[in-house]
């Protein structure tokens, strides 16, 4: 019985005022890899330690497996954990390190000295046995990190930002290679990042959250595309809000109107709630047209001028004013095509259905929406 | 909380400092110097199985109240000081069990004028001390100083600024031999040679053996001591002498019984050790130079050449000191001392010096007027600080707070007095100068 | 991101009672018990007449006076002495290597009043230099009066002073030089760069120069001055007992006296809060040869002079007969065989109530870190500039707080009066030593961040190999320097020790020194034992340069234990 479920009931945490969690409610199935996302700040490492049980919740319950787990000690949990810095003790050897848990609860068939080395050897750190971690690189640490974790075959499996201490080609053969282990172990595995390419990449759902609260769990691609706020939508790329009024005109038909951008109408089934809106949109839904160009009359085109442009190497990110507006648009990049200039009249086109509009919800987020 | 503390110490004192537990501890309160100490400790510890002694070492001027601030039961076992105050307070207190039947029968009771034991055996003579001037032959070579022959010598010129000696508060031998002087010269007289002596000196040190410290080293040319100190200094080939001064005072080494010991066979077992033929011949080694009171001691061949005789020593006791009186007002006299001398020592030394130069122009130049401002000076720097009837020196209960309070009163008076005498004395003597510089 | 223990919060107020029970037991009470003592009459009463005695008596207010202008008269004369030297080491970017560093804090461990008596036996008339000099005047320091022992304790106190301003500006010395090589001019980058940087680390060891003074007791003793303020206290107190409300007045009043200097200097020293890493990285620029000479002669001038001012101690302690001449007539050995003999015994009591106290001192310390540690941030700085103003509580104070506040308590077992054993020395001792053994601990603490105690709580260890294989191994060396500084501080602590030590046999070897260096047949048993403890100083310290080059580099963070008040990350 490897595999396990976590369910988390109505979690608060607070070290005092103000609160660092906020009503997490969650539930993980067997085998699964989680994945908790946010922005810097928004207590997702605080979540996974009170979920390791490094932190006592002020309010809700955990169970695995249906057991509440403030039932059983820290010891017996069997969590294994990969901290941010990897925590490996810098007086012990590789070996020592991966082998220093293992002694109480060996199972009688295998001696400790067998399953470490089993372990060294999937990990690919066998040659680093008797070093001490000073002299290991972030990726051989890491490994040693994760031995150490799984050397007690844990039935959930604990990372808190694995790979932020990793180089770029380093990480992403680090975060395959991780997949694949979990896949074969079938280890209940919570991920903690802030970067959402980790997440998304080898997550099987993610929970987002935001100002120490859930704001939405789900599978990666229903998170990249249907995001369900402003704060999530931020957090997955999408970098144009735009305020407005929303107006329901008929049966499946919405008016959007700012007044930069006028009035755009444009059918939808499940229609948000009329009033104040924002209307956001990911930077490369947006094309650019010169300004006399034909406009497809399946887009909704706005004028506008570019302000500034940045060649990012596969596309080129330009900002385009309209009216008090700035809207932000990334275009491909096509071989020997320079970017088109700062101060260019240009047209920006947009298919409405690929938009997303969230009520807005208080000031300050239409403020900041705006920048 | 306190029985917090009590435990944190219980706990605490489950490791002893030093040494195991596996004889008998034999406390014993002293302010002999470390090495009458540890030899007696080593020989004791050798020849006895049952018991091992430990000292408690401070001037015994702080005997008296560290003995009578513990309960019964908890106090040292023996007390063993030259101090004969010591001892009179200590029995006047009733601090001090009898020793009957006990001691070593060839001690003869009397030595010359002077009774060893303490007639109702509360306390027994070990050994004789004598008190005298020591001096660094060669300090006194080099610079042209007469040896001195009595106490009243140091007070001359020539031995300004090099003449060294202890407080009578912080060492049993100053306070001695100042109570001997004012019992032999009167309480006047006495606190005038007194405070003349401490105006020659140089510094004014804080434990006793710094006196015999600093002689022995050629820091300072002579001072008061105790013999043994002088004599052991001696003996270790230092080029220092030691003479009985006038009026000379020599007391028994006394060794007592503590009322309320922990231990009071051990306390035995120490004394009669040390009254016993080896626990006196302990005595005779150069490092410790004390007199045995045992006359067949002087006899046996590890006795330095010249060491001094019993009996001619004994025969210049001065009969006139009395240990009761000096008693009385042992902690006053301390407290005087220290207010007229230890505290004021600096200003006392510069005006000493302006007397000392009036006096030597005033030889080469006559002048009555002079002579007259000059004999005011001296009578008001070095009066005595209270009259002898004054209320403070009659014996009363100590250490209440009120009674302290009442001393410290009347302490800030002696101090603010001092300073008026001091500036008036120096106004006396610019006008005895000024007298003196008109004249060719 | 916050990463707090919170699970611990349970069991946090054991630690915290424990440390609360000390505090108020061994410092709060005694000392507050004094303070009523002075103020109060027999029936607790506010009542003036203690203080108008007090002030009535011109021979207090003169000591104290005296107290307040040697203290300050050292610290200012050692500051005068170290500025100049310090801008030559600064101005030619040199570094002293780390073992003159250490040695700078060479006099909070050893006690002063060895170099007084040292000085005596060199300048005084008996032989040596003084007699030499004989024709030119009394050079005896107990001869010159306050000035003298203004003139040994700043001498004392220098390399403390000198060294703390090093550290301060060492790390910009280099930034300095090119400075000075783009064409600003080296008297503009000493008023304006040295000195301002340098100054957090003067008012510390100016600081501590006028406390120490302010506190000491041997030294004056030694020198035969009694009208300070200490003195005068002892005295009182060996005269009338530890119930007189005068030496109670007089404790206070070092206490006040010392705290307003701790505030005023600590106001200096907390803005020191800057890097005390010398500059590393980057292109040093090569150091030119005259200019390492002349810093190295500064160096080594002032090692010979130390070593000078000590030889009165070291010819005494091989010296036999020393008598009115230049230089001993014979040489002996015997001394150092008699102190190995004679005085294992207090060298076994040092060890005892100096490892007591520091072992106390590293557990309430790491009590406090983390206590500091886990609080609010306003609690924070409260707390660990309390325990640093615990500098300020003078040892004569303190020992006459104790001595008023444990009379008559007895011991349950024993039967004896606390103040007739030996207990209270390594508490007084342990309070001394705490605000540098929290800053030890904190540094210790740190070198064990919160996730590798977890990792290995997750792991399922028990407790006990947790402890014993993760949490002691990782603080070791952070914990082991606290206790050898809380040690050393607590060795020479005479002032407290003269106070309470309840017999010779109980004496520590500091306190022991003391007395033999008052024997008849001179001093040499006394410096003889002087000597060996300075060299067993010397020797640790030098073990812990070596330890530092091995394996860790803790010396930029030993720097930093030895400044309490200033922040420790």
């Amino acid at each position: 019985m490897n595999n396990v479920r976590i369910e988390a009931d109505n979690i608060a945490f607070s070290y005092g005022e103000p609160r660092v969690l906020r009503n997490i409610s969650l539930s993980i199935e067997a085998g699964e890899l989680f994945a908790v996302v946010g922005p810097s700040g928004s207590g997702k490492t605080t979540l996974l330690r009170v979920l390791a049980g490094l932190e006592q919740p002020s309010t809700g319950n955990i169970r695995i497996n249906g057991i509440d787990v403030n039932a059983i000690p820290l010891a017996q949990r069997n969590v294994g954990m990969v901290f941010q810095n990897f925590a490996l003790w810098p007086h012990m050897t590789v070996f020592e390190n991966i082998a220093f848990g293992v002694s109480k609860r060996m199972p009688v068939d295998e001696s400790i000295d067998v399953r470490v080395e089993r372990l060294l050897a999937i990990l690919d750190i066998a040659e680093t046995r008797n070093v001490r971690p000073v002299h290991l690189s972030a990726g051989q640490q890491q490994r040693v990190a994760l031995a150490r974790a799984l050397v007690t075959e844990p039935r959930l499996l604990l990372l808190d930002d694995p790979f932020s201490n990793l180089e770029h080609g380093l990480r992403v053969q680090m975060r395959h290679d991780l997949r694949i282990l979990q896949r074969k172990l079938g280890i209940t595995t919570i991920l903690v990042t802030h970067d959402l390419e980790d997440a998304l990449c080898i997550a099987d759902r993610l929970a987002v959250v935001v100002h120490g609260s859930i704001r939405q769990i789900g599978n990666p691609t229903a998170i990249y595309d249907f995001p369900n706020s402003i704060e999530v939508a931020r957090f997955v790329g999408v970098e144009n809000f735009i305020p407005g009024t929303l107006k329901h005109i008929e049966s499946q038909l919405i008016e959007f109107f700012s007044p930069d951008i006028g009035a755009l109408r444009w059918p939808m089934r499940d229609r948000p709630p009329e009033g104040s809106s924002v209307l956001s949109i990911r930077p490369h839904a947006l094309h650019i047209c010169p300004i006399d160009s034909f406009r497809d009359g399946r887009y909704s085109w706005i004028e506008g001028g570019i302000v500034t442009s940045e060649f990012l190497g596969e596309v080129v990110r330009y900002q385009v004013a309209i009216g008090n507006t700035c809207l932000s648009v990334k275009q491909p990049h096509l071989l020997g095509s320079p970017a088109t200039p700062t101060g260019t009249p240009v047209l920006v086109g947009f298919d409405p259905s690929r938009t997303r509009i969230f009520p807005a919800a208080r000031d300050d987020d239409a403020a900041s929406a705006r920048d | 909380m306190r029985s917090l503390a009590c435990l944190f110490c219980a706990l605490a004192l489950a490791l002893p400092p030093t040494g195991g537990w596996a004889a008998e501890v034999v406390l014993v309160a002293s302010s002999f110097p470390k090495e009458i100490l540890s030899a007696y400790k080593k020989a004791f510890d050798e020849q006895s199985a049952e018991y091992r002694v430990e000292f408690v070492n401070f001037p015994a001027t702080n005997a008296i109240s560290y003995v009578r601030d513990r309960t019964p039961g908890s106090r040292p076992d023996v007390f063993w000081g030259s101090s004969p105050d010591t001892f009179s307070a200590l029995k006047r207190l009733g601090l001090l069990q009898p020793l009957d039947g006990f001691g070593n029968a060839d001690i003869p009771p009397i030595i010359g004028k002077l009774a060893i034991d303490d007639p109702e055996h509360f306390h027994r003579g070990q050994a004789l001390s004598g008190y005298g001037i020591m001096w660094n032959k060669r300090y006194l070579d080099a610079r042209g100083i007469p040896v001195p022959a009595a106490w009243s010598d140091l007070a001359r010129p020539e031995y300004f600024g090099h003449i060294v000696m202890s407080s009578a508060s912080r060492s049993s031998t100053t306070h001695l031999i100042v109570e001997s002087i004012l019992q032999g010269a009167g309480w006047d007289a006495g606190w005038a040679l007194i405070l003349q002596i401490a105006g020659n000196c140089a510094t004014i040190t804080e434990r006793s053996f710094d006196v015999p410290n600093s002689i022995t080293r050629g820091r300072f040319g002579l001072g008061p001591v105790v013999d043994f100190l002088a004599l052991s200094g001696k003996y270790s080939g230092f080029p220092v002498d030691f003479t009985y001064a006038w009026p000379s005072v020599i007391t028994p080494v006394g060794i007592g019984l503590i009322n309320g010991a922990r231990n009071p066979e051990g306390g035995k077992a120490f004394i009669a050790f040390t009254l016993s033929e080896a626990g006196q011949r302990l005595l005779l080694r150069p490092e410790i130079s004390r007199l045995p009171v045992l006359p067949k001691v002087y006899e046996t061949a590890d006795r330095p050449a010249d060491y001094p005789d019993l009996f001619d020593i004994t025969r210049s006791y001065l009969p006139a000191y009395a240990p009761e009186v000096s008693e009385s007002r042992y902690q006053m006299v301390g407290a005087l001392f220290d207010q007229s001398v230890t505290f004021r020592h600096s200003e006392l030394v510069a005006i000493t010096r302006t007397i000392h130069e009036v006096a030597k122009r005033l030889q080469s130049q006559p002048d009555a007027d002079a002579a007259a401002l000059l004999d005011k000076a001296r009578a008001l720097v070095y009066r005595a600080p209270i009259a002898e009837n004054d209320d403070l020196l009659a014996r009363k209960p100590l250490k209440t707070r009120e009674r302290i309070a009442a001393i410290a009163a009347r302490e800030a008076e002696w101090a603010r007095q001092t300073d008026r005498n001091l500036a008036a004395a120096r106004s006396w003597l610019a006008q005895a100068n000024d007298r003196l510089g008109r004249r060719p | 991101m916050n990463q707090r223990h919170r699970q611990t919060a349970g069991k946090a107020w054991i630690p915290l009672a424990f440390l609360a029970a000390y505090l108020l037991a061994f410092f709060v009470l005694p000392v507050g018990k004094m303070l009523i003592a002075g103020f109060a009459n027999e029936e607790h009463q506010l009542a003036s007449g203690s203080i108008a005695i007090f002030l009535d008596n011109p021979l207090y207010i003169e000591s104290l006076l005296n107290s307040v202008m040697v203290a300050l008269g050292a610290s200012v004369l050692a500051a005068l002495a170290a500025v100049p030297i310090a801008v030559t080491l600064w101005r030619f970017r040199l570094q002293p290597p780390l073992i003159l560093e250490l040695f700078g804090f060479l006099p909070l461990f050893v006690p002063p009043f060895m170099l007084s008596l040292s000085l005596q036996s060199l300048l005084g008339r008996g032989g040596a230099l003084g007699m030499v000099l004989q024709t030119v005047g009394d050079l005896d320091p107990a001869l010159w009066g306050l000035p003298g022992m203004m003139v040994i304790e700043a001498i004392h106190y220098f390399p403390l002073v000198l060294v703390t301003l090093v550290l301060n500006t060492a790390s910009f010395a280099q930034q300095a030089h090119e400075a000075a090589r783009l064409g600003n001019s080296w008297s503009r980058l000493i008023t304006r760069v040295f000195l301002p940087l340098g100054f957090p680390g003067l008012a510390f060891g100016m600081a501590i120069t006028f406390l120490k003074t302010l506190d000491d007791l041997a030294t004056p003793l030694s020198l035969g001055i009694t009208n300070l303020i200490a003195p005068q206290a002892f005295f009182r107190v060996s005269t009338y007992g530890s119930q007189d409300p005068l030496s109670s007045l007089m404790a206070v009043a070092m206490i006040a006296i010392s705290i307003v200097v701790w505030i005023v200097s600590s106001g200096f020293v907390r803005h020191g809060a800057i890097d005390w890493n010398p500059a590393s990285g980057g292109r040093t620029l090569a150091i030119q040869p005259a200019h390492r000479r002349i810093g190295m002669l500064c160096l080594a001038g002032i090692s010979a002079f130390y070593i000078t001012c000590y030889s009165g101690m070291i010819l005494n302690s091989l010296a036999g007969i020393w008598s009115h001449t230049p230089l001993p007539e014979s040489y002996v050995l015997s001394h150092y065989a008699s102190a190995l003999e004679s005085e294992t015994g207090s060298f076994i009591n040092t060890l005892v109530y100096c490892g007591l106290a520091a072992i106390l001192d590293v557990v309430i310390g790491l009590a406090m870190a983390r206590a500091i540690e886990h609080s609010p941030p306003r609690w924070n700085k409260a707390l660990s500039w309390g325990a640093a103003a615990l500098l300020s509580v003078p040892g004569v104070a303190l020992a006459i707080a104790y001595l008023q506040f444990f009379q008559g308590t007895q011991l349950p077992l024993l039967g004896q009066p606390l103040d007739a054993t030996w207990f209270l020395l390594p508490m007084a001792f342990s309070v001394r030593g705490l605000p540098f053994a929290m800053r030890a601990c904190a540094f210790a603490l740190q070198s064990l961040p919160a996730p590798y105690v977890e990792a290995a709580s997750l792991s399922g260890a028990s407790r006990l190999s947790i402890g014993l294989r993760v949490i002691l191994p990782m603080m070791a060396f952070g914990l082991t320097v606290a206790f050898l500084i809380c040690f050393g501080i607590a060795a020479v602590d005479l002032s407290s020790a003269m106070l309470l030590v309840p017999s010779e046999t109980d004496a520590p070897v500091s306190y022991s020194i003391y007395l033999h260096m008052q024997t008849s047949t001179g001093r040499g048993t006394g410096s003889a034992l002087a000597i060996l403890t300075i060299g067993f100083v010397a020797l640790a310290m030098s073990a812990f340069v070596l330890a530092a080059r091995r394996g860790w580099n803790p010396a930029s963070s030993f720097r930093r234990i030895m400044f309490p008040g200033t922040p420790t990350r």
